[in-house]
């Protein structure tokens, strides 16, 4: 399968959203890194059919996804980002009207419903109230919900916001099995959820794409120009006023500890390091990507 | 030569090619083949019967309560005006119907509902199948009461049980088309309010209305009739997501 992105562009009004992307998407976990704002959710609503586009057109293996209509958007899943409305439905009636709006049968809806609960560990509370439901809980039957009719192509959009870190790893694995022969998009700006399962990274800035390859092709950008140095603690603000500043740490010779991102050597006795995806978010970014939930 | 000569050679067989809804189910075919779960044929009819249970409850107990009201409003006013209850009643229909009708759009539902396979647009119509079915059945009903204990023509009270539903009708989604459902609400329930008691105050306007012949009657009927199908229809095309942001606020991110 291949799902065809030509010369994307969004407008509203004056402001560029998504300015004039263009990608191909095949089979496995794409990941789309922004920071916010920088037009992922926009270009996630026009791949999921629900936004138009001010210039350019979406294909699947070919066709415009207009032209397909129906026949895309049974093959579509989607999370969307907010996921609050509802508030008022059981848990086991919203799936229920999902799956009647997907075009499921009610016999087989009913059993649907039940193994996709069973798989986001929401089958304790099926009869609560949604708007009872923890943060966390409500994205997973959000996730639930966007499984129900076996989407070949998912769009998932900050799906692991608010989740624990447990819950984390769970739905990491639940998308790495997922990834065998569907298309996942996953936009996000956490960059350990993607570090491991994502096929493909895609970096967003300011409705670009600036940035697209693997994990490894994104790594060998940033290769040679990641330092770790010790400095005292009164060097810390002009070193972040020179340079893009990364994690900072305990040092065992001076003060601190701090990890550099930089085409030149910041000091004589800077070490390279090996570099990690955080460091390509800020070496595009020129800041640190946030990090939830470190336990 | 030589391709020509095939080329002759095969223009000797029709090649029918299939038409564009064949093609397009082929591909549909396909595309499910490769999935676990399969989408079921949807006719419009299977769309109505599944929503019936998304109906909201307050639309089924409204309406009942209506058909009470308008038993019980027969069999206790006993005046020459008594016709014209009909044609102030049923736009009360409307009043109930419009938050079922309008409830799926909101921004963050038609984000979402907007991907699935039977779009907020096909909801829509099939609500509206359902709420004007029951409303049709429910003034049926008050036009054969009105017959039973009344001596005005049938067809006269009938006209104008459905004048005063389509015309209100038309009114209540228009005013959706701009503002949200409860101010669609509200505004038709004023207007309503204001055409029953100039209809109850002013003898005049009851007079005309009362007077009028068949002709001027259908007429103006068949006239919001269409008016009233038009909005229907183009209210099902227009709710797309991007109507919705404009309705409902921008606010986003
Ligand atoms: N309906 C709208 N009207 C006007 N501007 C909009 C609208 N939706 C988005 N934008 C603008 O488009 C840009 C991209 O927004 P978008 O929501 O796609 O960003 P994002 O990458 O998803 O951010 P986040 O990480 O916060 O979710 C933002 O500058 C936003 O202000
Ligand atoms: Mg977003």
């Amino acid at each position: 399968m291949e799902l065809k992105i030509s010369n994307i562009t969004k407008k509203y009004g004056d402001k560029i959203a998504v300015d004039n992307v263009n990608v191909t998407l095949e089979n496995g976990v794409c990941a789309l890194l922004g920071a916010n704002g920088s037009g992922k959710t926009t270009l996630m609503r026009m791949i999921a059919g629900v936004l138009g586009n001010t210039k350019g057109s979406i294909s699947l293996d070919g066709r415009n996804i207009e032209i397909l209509d129906s026949a895309y958007r049974n093959v579509l899943g989607y999370l969307p980002q907010n996921f609050g409305c509802y508030k008022d439905f059981k848990v086991k009636d919203f799936l229920l009207y999902m799956c009647a709006l997907k075009g499921l049968d009610g016999k087989f809806a009913k059993k649907r419903c039940e193994e996709m609960l069973l798989k986001v560990g929401l089958e304790n509370v099926s009869n609560k109230k949604i708007g009872a439901l923890s943060g966390g809980m409500k994205q997973r039957l959000g996730i639930a919900q966007a499984l129900l009719n076996d989407p070949t192509i998912l769009i998932l959009d900050e799906p692991t916001a608010g989740l624990d870190p447990k819950e984390r790893i769970r739905f990491r694995n639940l998308i790495c099995e997922l990834s065998k022969d569907r298309i996942i998009i996953y936009a996000t700006h956490i960059v350990s959820d993607i570090s491991y399962i994502a096929d493909r990274v895609l970096l967003m800035k300011a409705g670009r794409i600036v940035a697209d390859g693997s994990t490894e092709e994104l790594l060998n950008i940033v290769k040679g120009k990641v330092w770790s140095v010790d400095i005292m603690r009164n060097e810390l603000e002009s070193y972040q006023n020179k340079y893009s500043v990364g994690a900072i740490s305990d040092s065992k010779i001076k003060d601190v500890n701090v990890r550099i991102v930089s085409d030149v050597k910041p000091d004589e006795k800077a070490i390279e390091a090996l570099p990690d995806l955080d460091d390509v978010y800020l070496y595009y970014f020129g800041e640190v990507a946030e990090v939830e939930n470190s336990n | 030569m030589k391709n020509k000569e095939i080329k002759s050679a095969l223009d000797y067989y029709d090649v029918k090619l299939p038409d564009e809804d064949k093609i397009e189910s082929t591909v549909l075919n396909v595309i499910n083949s490769q999935r676990t779960v399969k989408t079921p044929e949807l006719s419009f009819k299977r769309i109505i019967i599944s929503q019936i249970s998304s109906v909201k409850n307050s639309f089924w107990f409204f309406s009942f309560l209506f058909l009470i009201v308008i038993v019980f409003m027969y069999l206790k006013i006993d005046s020459e005006y008594t016709t014209l209850f009909l044609f102030s009643t049923t736009p009360f229909l409307n009043i109930i119907a419009l938050p079922t009708l309008f409830f799926t759009f909101n921004r963050e539902r038609m984000e979402l509902e907007g991907t699935c396979l039977i779009k907020p647009a096909t909801v829509f119509s099939a609500k509206s199948v359902i709420c004007g079915a029951l409303d049709l059945i429910l003034i049926l009903f008050a036009v054969l009461i009105s017959a039973i204990v009344t001596d005005v023509p049938v067809l006269q009270s009938a006209f104008l049980g459905f004048l005063g539903y389509t015309s209100s009708a038309f009114i209540a989604m228009c005013f959706s088309l701009f503002f949200k459902t409860q101010v669609a609400m509200a505004v038709t329930s004023a207007i309503y309010a204001v055409a029953v008691s100039s209809v109850f105050v002013f003898e005049d306007v009851a007079n005309f209305i009362l007077n009028m012949n068949f002709a001027t009657l259908s007429i103006i009927f068949l006239l919001f009739f269409l008016l009233l199908s038009g909005v229907v229809y183009y209210t099902k095309n227009n709710y797309k997501y991007e109507r919705v942001v404009f309705l409902y606020g921008t606010e986003n991110i």
